[in-house]
């Protein structure tokens, strides 16, 4: 036989605990059975408490990304803020001389090693939840026909947000670019740096390159799936 | 997990196992370090080094306990190596100010702030008990030690949170020895 303080201790300890002898107790006690009722109220808010909304945490559409973390997002931003004064000095300067500046498909390329894990092949697709706002920021949605997307981030490029997806297609995961700030006035093939490719015009909506790895992709396909992908996006402004 | 983890298949399955588990990890790492950035950092670092280490992952279903393991180890690698500063509470419940009260409910927020203040050695007890739904053999192989220890973590965890929010706790017991499995015993 157990006594109130004991009942009691067990109870805070695991309110849902069971047994013969807190059965026991509690059918014989004229206050443990309002004890406990008060104590269970109290672990529902607890447990609510400690299940914060899903909606707030923050959301990641690649579990297995390299993450930045806090201290080095900092002093990348303070680096980031000094390189990116010097680009801006430095492109003064190569306008103010007239030189060329690197092409548009140089620049999709070069954005493609900051994030080699978005080329995973994969059957799981970035949930809706988390594609739409990176496809709203661009003012636009992507129909299903444009193929499983597979990953999907709002990336700076060239001094704007863009979306940068991956969709996967029977050839294998390929990267599309939506570049609404970036006009070409016809199709652009490219092939450097182990990526292949086309920049292809949207009327209005600047451009989307469009390209997969390796250098031995067909690019038939490749153009195949940015007329696809072109089709597919519907523009919400 | 050791059928097909080399193949894309198995990165597949376990980025999906990952996404599905996500929140709760969150949560956990959220109430360990009292601190989100931190969170999602040691969270993210987790997913990596549990690829990497898939092949020691029996089965999909120890998924959840074998990440939060890795989690505590990775929080506390992330105090070492940062050796991070003793903070002041109320400075952390300021800044988490929006996650604490993302439930738009006064009494939720109180006692998440009131999570807070608990000592990381009764916070961590009541976390894997209430969140994560482990029973007190589990969180006593978690946390190396015996399950009277943690029954007594877990009974002055509650004790002093009630304290906190201002419950009425004048049917509470008096403080217990350290080792409450007799009493617990049923």
């Amino acid at each position: 036989v157990i006594e109130c303080a004991q009942y009691r201790r067990a109870m805070l300890a695991d309110p849902h605990a069971e047994g013969p002898a807190l059965s026991e107790h509690l059918a014989h006690c004229p206050e443990c059975p309002g004890y406990r009722e008060r104590l269970l109220r109290f672990e529902g808010r607890l447990t609510r408490a400690l299940r914060i909304d899903a909606q707030v945490l923050p959301q990641s559409t690649q579990v297995l990304r390299k993450r930045v973390p806090r201290n080095e997002r900092v002093r990348r931003n303070g680096w980031l803020a000094m390189a990116a004064s010097l680009v801006v000095a430095l492109l003064i300067g190569t306008l103010w001389l007239g030189a060329p500046h690197s092409s548009l498909a140089a620049d999709v390329v070069a954005h493609m090693a900051g994030e080699p894990d978005a080329w995973a092949r994969t059957d799981v697709a970035v949930p809706a939840a988390d594609l739409a706002p990176v496809l709203a920021e661009a003012h636009m949605r992507l129909r299903p026909d444009a193929g499983m997307v597979s990953y999907a981030q709002s990336c700076l490029f060239r001094g704007h947000r863009v979306p940068h997806l991956v969709v996967q297609t029977d050839m294998g995961p390929v990267t599309v670019m939506v570049l609404v700030h970036e006009t070409v006035a016809t199709p652009r093939m490219f092939d450097e740096g182990g990526y292949r490719g086309t920049i292809v015009p949207v009327p209005g909506h600047g451009s989307i390159a469009v390209l997969i790895k390796g250098e031995q992709g067909d690019l038939a396909q490749v153009e195949s799936v940015a007329a696809r992908v072109k089709d597919a996006i519907v523009w919400t402004g | 997990m050791k059928d097909d983890v080399g193949g894309n298949v198995g990165k597949a399955r376990f980025q999906a196992l990952c996404q599905a588990l996500r929140p709760d990890l969150l949560r956990f790492a959220f109430w360990l370090s009292r601190d989100l950035a931190l969170a999602e950092d040691v969270v993210q670092e987790t997913m990596l080094r549990a690829w990497k280490a898939r092949d020691s992952l029996k089965s999909e279903s120890a998924a959840k306990p074998w990440l939060l393991t890795i989690i505590r180890r990775e929080y506390a690698r992330t105090f070492e190596r940062k050796r991070l500063a003793t903070v002041d509470v109320d400075e952390l419940i300021a800044r988490e100010e929006p996650m604490l009260a993302a439930a738009h409910d006064q009494d939720l927020a109180e006692l998440r702030a009131a999570l807070f203040k608990l000592p990381e050695e009764y916070r961590e007890p009541l976390v894997l008990q209430v969140l994560m739904g482990y029973s007190t053999t589990e969180i006593a192989a978690e946390l190396g030690l015996s399950a009277g220890a943690v029954l007594t973590r877990l009974f002055r965890a509650r004790k002093r949170l009630r304290v906190l929010c201002g419950e009425d706790t004048s049917m509470d017991p008096e403080d217990t020895p350290e080792d409450l499995s007799k009493d617990c015993e049923s």
